[in-house]
């Protein structure tokens, strides 16, 4: 990079005007952080600043900010560049891209580094309200779900009633016990769906507990192998492998595993093969902690495989709430990772939960 | 007119909507024949010959949709009337009789049923009654 002239003080003629006037913001820092100059539009926005540090300009903060491009580029002598969230000079938010570019002295060293920011927040502003209306759409598809479920519910209730009242008139015992039995069963159905729906809905405070994840596989084994095993299906966990505990909600974490086993069984339950698994993993590589259910089912189509996440979808007709994989997707997320599944439709699928050690919950922000 | 030997097909994935309706049109002097997704109905509805069949539209495996289609395209089964007993709202009333490929059914009815209006309409499709 050529040296500046050596005046920043100063820039004449044209590229004075363009310094000055270009639509976006220019600051000149010197190694303190200090502003040594900056153009009408970063003054307009930000407020006087000659002379105050970048940070308490653009941030209100009192010390320099983490991962600074600044000084990553005085210390490299490189660009830079990373997003950024300050406070305008009238307290509203201001989302903007910095990019950084050294100014080296005769000697070589960076004296200067200069910023150009562009503003960004409307762009920010727009993929806010299309979140929300994606967001909005979603709990526009969760309520017709909803309804269509209790639909089928009533249905069972109604018939359920049409039984107790014919028995009754009929005089007709066993014909009372059976639709009294439909009402239970509906009743239960709808308790469920309510009682799913709400923690859905509500999600819970995460209650973050330092636990080795091997732990909560195991829990899961000794809670279903019997009930799989008497449908024919061996529900396994793979050899251990050590792995330092790790700060999870370990209720929230079994509702997830819970999930996808109950998943992995019923697919399993459904297919026609002579041996029928259902594997759970767990393995920390990276930095990253994955927790696996595989199972050798009928496995999912690919036009399903991208929605089972985001909508209130089931494929289990009355049986199904749709609600499961909404919600283990909603705990994952909570615990900064993310689930993903691969499925060859004939052979089964594996979904995988991956949570990156470093996006773990804090064990200090839990109550 | 009696309702003796008219036959019925139920075709629900829901256990406890097929022991409803065929407990309605038994009582009421029908004879039900039962299937709980579409590829059984079709299969039923071939070898039972039904005079008329209620059919339910999400089901797993094959849909009530496909079967709709499967019917009006089989010699055996094409002038069986069918009513549809579905979950899903009115708008798929309007979607369905906009499919080319599909036979629109007889009636609807919105899950929970109206009873009455169910043996009503049974009873005017089969002419007895």
């Amino acid at each position: 990079m050529a040296p500046y002239n050596g005046n920043i003080e100063d820039f004449p003629g044209e590229s004075g005007i363009l310094f000055e006037k270009v639509p976006c913001y220019i600051a000149i820092l010197d190694r303190d952080y200090k502003i040594v100059r900056s153009n009408e539009k970063l003054r307009n926005t930000f407020g006087s600043c000659r002379g105050r540090h970048c940070y308490d300009v653009y941030k209100k903060r009192s010390v320099v900010c983490e991962k600074c491009p600044t000084e990553m580029t005085f210390h490299d002598g490189q660009e830079h560049t990373s997003t950024h969230v300050g406070i305008n000079k009238v307290g509203d938010e201001t989302h903007y891209i910095v990019t950084t570019s050294p100014l080296m002295g005769e000697n070589g060293n960076v004296d200067y580094v200069m910023e150009i920011l562009t503003d960004i927040t409307q762009i920010k502003s727009l993929e806010k309200d299309k979140l929300e209306a994606e967001r909005l759409a979603a709990v526009g598809q969760t309520v017709a779900g909803l309804a269509h479920s209790v639909k089928n519910i009533l249905m069972g209730v109604e018939g359920g009633m049409y039984m107790v009242e014919v028995g009754i008139n009929k005089g007709d015992q066993s014909r009372t016990a059976e639709g009294w039995d439909m009402l239970q069963r509906n009743i239960t159905k709808v308790s469920t769906l309510v009682k799913d729906f709400l923690s859905f809905a509500k999600g819970r405070k995460p209650v973050v507990k330092l636990i080795d994840p091997n732990v909560l596989l195991d829990d899961i084994v000794e809670l279903y192998a019997d009930t799989a095993s008497k449908m024919g299906i061996e529900l396994k966990k793979t050899r251990k492998k050590y792995m330092a505990s790790a700060p999870l909600d370990p209720d929230a974490i079994h509702t997830c595993l819970t999930n996808l086993v109950s998943n992995a069984i019923d697919t399993c339950h459904i297919s026609s093969k002579d041996k029928k698994i259902v594997i759970l993993d767990a393995v920390e590589d990276g930095g990253n902690i994955t927790i696996s259910v595989s199972d050798n089912g009928s496995g999912i189509d690919y036009d399903i495989q991208k929605k089972i996440f985001t909508t209130f979808f089931t494929t289990k007709g009355g049986n199904g709430t749709g609600l499961g994989l909404l919600t283990t997707r909603k705990i994952v997320q909570e615990h900064g990772g993310k689930i993903e599944v691969e499925s060859i439709p004939g052979k089964g699928s594996v979904f995988k939960i991956v949570l990156p050690r470093k996006q773990l919950p804090v064990m200090n922000d839990s109550p | 007119m009696s309702t003796n030997g008219k036959k019925i097909l139920v075709v629900d994935d829901e256990p406890d909507v097929v022991k409803y309706i065929t407990s309605l049109l038994e009582d009421n002097g029908f004879e039900t024949v039962t299937a709980c997704n579409g590829k059984e109905g079709m299969e039923t509805a071939i070898k039972e010959k039904p005079d008329l069949i209620s059919l339910d539209v999400t089901m797993p495996g094959e849909t009530g949709v496909r079967m709709l289609r499967n019917l009006s395209e089989h010699e055996a089964t094409k002038e069986i009337p069918v009513i549809l007993v579905t979950g899903v709202d009115f708008s798929f009333k309007s979607f369905i009789e906009q499919r080319k490929q599909v036979v629109p059914p007889k009636a609807y009815f919105e899950k929970p049923i109206d009873k009455d209006k169910l043996l009503a309409e049974v009873k005017s499709l089969l002419g007895v009654g």
